[in-house]
This record gives structure tokens, sequence and C-alpha cells, in this order.
């Protein structure tokens, strides 16, 4: 599955951003930011890929506080953390 | 027997309507940890924070690039800035009213090789902004000011020495621990650089939350005092630039900060025109009285007609009579709740012709009422008939 992650330099300007783009009707959900994509432990949003392009427009036109977007493959392991 | 609350200069009381009960509420059902928790709790507990920084922008016409920071308190707030901002060599100048949040750290600094200067106020703690130009130096590089006395309650020109400060390019910081949720305050159009507030007087939250609004030209020469894990960045081990993070390390005291939150709604509900109203009524009425009172003196504005320059802080020394017995007695006799002393301000008292032996302050809050008011004129005239 392919999800996009918009990256932050801490975690209010997740929040606000996530409030910017409900205002603008468009979904996001936050969550922890990837590994794969920054070793920094903060938060991020997640875009849904049928989103990401109404979203990359929304950045455009609006005055949005982020650091980067990135694309990231998923391959969830539904028994990552089964132990037994 | 009844109390009467007379002491908000030091904190207010009664808080917010609701201020306790969104802090219960937190601290039962959900004090997670933010920038920190991976989930949904600590992800809406951030959205609440990031909700009081930018009510209190609002409030406090904090520029459009400018940004808020939580402290412990005002104190800290004033440490931050004078400390991070003043170094060997600068020159910095404060008025003769302030606080010792403020000239504790400058004596400290001042032993490491910042000069200081002192712009004297006049005996009722109004300044003439010219004290404040005469003693511009090449090498000055700030100005500290309280916005309103807190033991006699005299307004400072804030605006006027901030038009200063612009001219000259210096950094102008203000103390507005006594004005903050009571007198307007727009740091744009004062041309303030930092502004210093506490949560729990005028802006009626708990004790435990303060902080600061910065300009962002200053917040990016200020250096922070106190560094750490921020939750952002964790892959390097130095200091965040980016604000807030620049200026919060460690957790933040989140059940304060969601009290506060709840006092600026209560806040936002009326604007603080009406408070400010209202106190200056009860103190303008309290004026009048002391007026008819024989064997006390009103320190700093005693004219009720100039309620326009001061805000709801009245000191009033006794003296010959011991201040420290007239204070007792009005508890004693009416439950009435006053500071006596010095305020931790032996500077403005020096200014005020009360040092040393201090004035009794009565300070009153939007839940006084004139009747209160009342009662105390009549215990105070009592007292001063028969005991002191």
């Amino acid at each position: 599955m392919t999800a996009y992650y918009i990256l932050f330099d801490n975690h209010e300007q997740a929040v606000r951003l996530h409030g910017q783009l409900r205002m603008g009707g468009l979904g996001s959900v936050i969550a922890p930011t990837p590994r794969s994509v920054s070793v920094c432990c903060g938060v991020s949003l997640m875009i849904s890929e049928e989103e990401i392009g109404a979203v990359r427009t929304f950045l455009s036109h609006h005055a949005c506080v982020y650091r980067s977007v990135e694309r990231v493959e998923q391959e969830f392991n539904p028994r990552r953390d089964a132990y037994c | 027997m009844d109390t009467i609350y007379f002491d908000n200069a030091a904190t207010s009381f009664p808080k917010a309507p609701g201020v306790g009960s969104a802090m219960a509420e937190l601290l039962e059902h959900g004090a997670f940890n933010v920038g920190r928790g991976g989930y949904e709790g600590a992800y809406l507990l951030s959205a609440r924070v990031l909700d009081t920084r930018e009510r209190l922008a609002r409030l406090l016409g904090v520029p459009e690039d400018g940004s808020v920071c939580f402290t412990a308190g005002v104190t800290a707030a004033l440490n931050q800035f004078l400390k991070g901002t003043l170094h060997p060599g600068d020159h910095v100048i404060v008025s003769s009213m302030e606080h010792n949040a403020v000239m504790r750290p400058l004596r400290t600094l001042e032993r490491g090789g910042v000069a200081v200067s002192t712009a004297p106020c006049n005996a009722d703690g109004t300044l003439d902004p010219q004290r404040v130009r005469d003693l511009f130096r090449p090498n000055t590089r700030a100005v500290v000011c309280t916005h309103a006395s807190n033991v006699c309650g005299t307004l400072l020109p804030v605006e006027e020495i901030g038009r200063l400060c612009r001219e000259r390019q210096l950094r102008f910081a203000v103390d507005a621990a006594q004005t903050a949720g009571i007198f307007p305050i727009d740091m744009a159009k004062m041309h303030i650089d930092f502004l210093a507030f506490p949560g729990h007087k005028g802006l009626r939250g708990p004790q435990g939350v303060g902080g600061f609004a910065v300009s962002a030209a200053l917040a990016a020469e200020m250096l922070p005092l106190i560094e750490g894990g921020t939750g952002s960045r964790s892959d390097s081990e130095l200091q965040p630039e980016f604000l807030p993070d620049r200026f919060e390390s460690g957790t933040l005291p989140l059940p304060a900060i969601i009290g506060l939150r709840q006092a600026l709604t209560e806040l936002e509900k009326t604007g603080t025109e009406p408070l400010l109203a209202r106190e200056r009524q009860l103190t303008e009425q309290f004026l009048r009285g002391l007026a008819e009172l024989p064997g006390c003196r009103v320190a700093g504005i005693a004219d009720p007609g100039r309620m326009e320059e001061r805000l709801g802080v009245v000191s009033v020394d006794f003296s010959p009579a011991d201040n420290a017995m007239a204070a007792f007695l009005l508890e004693q006799r009416a439950g009435i709740m006053t500071r006596v002393g010095l305020h931790c301000a032996p500077a403005a008292h020096k200014t005020l012709g009360t040092f040393p032996q201090g004035t009794v302050r009565f300070s009153f809050g939007p839940e006084n009422t004139p009747e209160e008011v009342r009662q105390c004129l009549g215990c105070l005239h009592d007292i001063l008939k028969k005991e002191i």
C-alpha cells in the first residue's frame, strides 16, 4: 500500500495543519513518523493516495508550515508483533 | 467569619469558572504527554495546548511571526530574556519600579560585566519616557520595564518607551505580571519584543504556568537557558532552533496549561474592558474612602480622578504605626486578606518613599464587590481609631 506522510519540525505544526486540512475538507491522520523517512521521533500527517493530489494543491495555496511530503510503500506485517 | 480576598496582585482568587474542574478532568481522564506519545489522546491534548498558545497570541497582540512559549511563570520568563539576551559589555535600562524578578537577575549579570542604569520614576510611580532616552548609550542593548507596578498599580508608558526602543533598534522587554488579562496589550503596536506574563494573576488561571511572547527577531538571538528533550529532532544532540521548542525543553505543565485555557475561554466571553472598569470602580471607591481616614497615606497615585493611570492595586502606609499590625488586624477583625511588606520590589518602595517600612497592599479582582470595599473601609476606620 502506498501512503504519503507530511513531516514537520514539531508536533504542534502537525496538529495545526491537520486542522487546516480539515477546514479545507481534506482528510489526514496524525500518526507517528515512519522510521524509514525520518529518524526524528515526531508525528506526521498520513495522507491517502487518493487525496494526496488535493492536499499538495492545498499546501501550495495556503500558508502551511511543514518540512516535506514523503511517499512510503508500506509493507505492514500483521504478525510483526506476534512473538509466540 | 466571612473572608474578603484583596490579594489579587499576588495571585487571583477565586480562579476563573471551570479552571479547577478542567484540570481535574485532565488528570483523571487523560494526562498524557504531548510531543512524545504516538496515540490519539496525546494528539488531542497537543491540539488543546496549541489552542492555548493561539488564544494567548490573539489576546496579547503577538506579531504574525512571533511565538508564545510556556514557562513555569513570569519570573522564569524574565530570567530567560535577561540571561539569554544580555552579555558582558552590554548596557540595559530599567525603570525604578521594577520587581526583583528583574532586578535580582540583573544584579547577577552586573557582576559579570553587564551595565545597568535605572530611569527614575516620579514619587507616584509614573515615568517620563524622556528619563529613559537620557540614559541611552552606544552599547545599550535593551530596555526592561514593568507595565504596571505590583506595589501601587501605576501604569508605565510602555508604548512610548517601545517607540523609543524601535527608533534605536533596541530590544524592549515588558513585565506584564500585573496587566496580562486586565489591561489591553498589543505587542506589535507597543513595539514590544518580549512580553513576560503569568498565567495565575489577571488571566485567572492556576499557579504553575506562565510564559512569554517573543518576536521572531529576538527569538533568533536569545539563547535558551534550559536545553533538553523537546520531542522533536531527536536524532540531534543540538537544541532545535525553531519555536517554541527552542525554549521549551522537558515536559510542559499540562494540567496548568489546560486550566489556563479554560480561564482564557472565560476571559474571551467578556474581554478585558469590563474587568478593568470594575477594578477601577472599586479602586476609586477605596481611594475616596481612604482620603477621609486620618493616619494613612496612599503610596502612588492617590487621586481618585486619575483612574486611567492605574490599576486596582493600592498600597497604604500606616506608619508610624506598624504596617504588619494593620494587616494582622484587618484579617483578625474582618477576614480581610492583604499583603504587607516590600512586595519583592525594594526599588519601587524607595521610589514611592515607603522603604523600609513597606505598605499594606490591597489588590482587587473581578469577584470583589463595592460592599467588600465598604466593609474594609469601615474596619480600617475602627482600627485607626482604636488600635494602632
